[in-house]
């Protein structure tokens, strides 16, 4: 059980998909860093987002608020949002306990994210 | 340096004295805690990730709406773990249940209060005598 190591968040793009990849622990201190990333998806309008927690330790319901914002405002605009992991036990119990696993649209990898049929458009 | 082998298990490990001030720093306290009395384990790995999912939402109240952390406290026993959060309000989690007086609750993001009473055993919040409140809670480890 190591000690906690502060966020990281960083953005790429794969296949047209801006993926936002959140490293370490994040709770309400450094959630704005991810608020922030997801916002350059509304500026910059990619086919699909994908948030990707598979590096995320920790994370408390700080991270919650932001992805249903985020989520919101995607479904707004008619694009796709993806969370993928493999999640850490923390991240997987985080979902259960709070019972939002069926807020978002889940995957297993980055992979299987960006490989998703968008239920808006079929592709 | 730390008497280990001292009783009892109260605030005792690496960080002691060192005071809390975010949910970070609280959650490094309490494994630091566990570690230091081999409670890292056990046949309940899934009850750490709730003690500190528990700890961070915790503090994470006290300092965004709790107008401050004033305190937080540690306590490990055969069972679980103790955890004292003190602030600086008098605002109530949305949801408590009270008997009357109520000053007033606040809002949270929704998600954090709603976890911590799922997961603690106990959630106990006390007025404190200059202002302010304590949230007490027991988080079992068994």
């Amino acid at each position: 059980m190591s000690d906690g190591a502060e966020a990281t968040v960083t953005r790429g793009t794969a296949r047209d998909a801006l993926v936002v990849r959140v490293g370490g622990d994040i709770d309400h201190a450094s959630a704005f860093r991810l608020e922030e990333a997801l916002s350059l998806a509304h500026r910059t309008g990619p086919e699909r987002t994908v948030v990707d927690l598979s590096a995320t330790d920790f994370a408390d319901s700080s991270i919650l608020h932001v992805l249903l914002e985020a989520q919101r405002a995607h479904r707004a605009r008619g694009t796709l949002m993806v969370v993928c992991g493999p999640f850490s036990d923390i991240v997987r119990r985080l979902f259960d306990v709070t019972g939002t696993e069926g807020f978002f649209v889940l995957a297993d990898s980055v992979g299987a994210a960006l490989e998703l049929p968008d239920p808006a458009t079929g592709r | 340096m730390n008497p280990a082998n001292s009783t009892p298990a109260a605030d005792r490990g690496p960080g002691t004295g060192a005071a809390v001030t975010s949910a970070a720093a609280a959650r490094d306290h309490v494994r630091a805690l566990l570690r230091a009395h081999g409670r890292t384990g056990g046949p309940n790995p899934d009850a750490v990730i709730d003690l500190l999912l528990v700890v961070s939402e915790l503090v994470t109240n006290a300092i965004r709406h709790g107008d401050g952390l004033a305190g937080f406290d540690a306590t490990l026993t055969d069972a679980g773990v103790r955890l004292a959060v003190r602030d600086h309000s008098d605002a109530l989690p949305a949801r408590t249940h009270t008997t009357g007086g109520i000053p007033g609750t606040h809002r949270t993001n929704g998600y954090g209060w709603p976890l911590i009473v799922r997961l603690c055993d106990s959630v106990v919040v006390e007025p404190r005598p200059g202002g302010g409140k304590t949230i007490r809670v027991f988080v079992p480890l068994a």
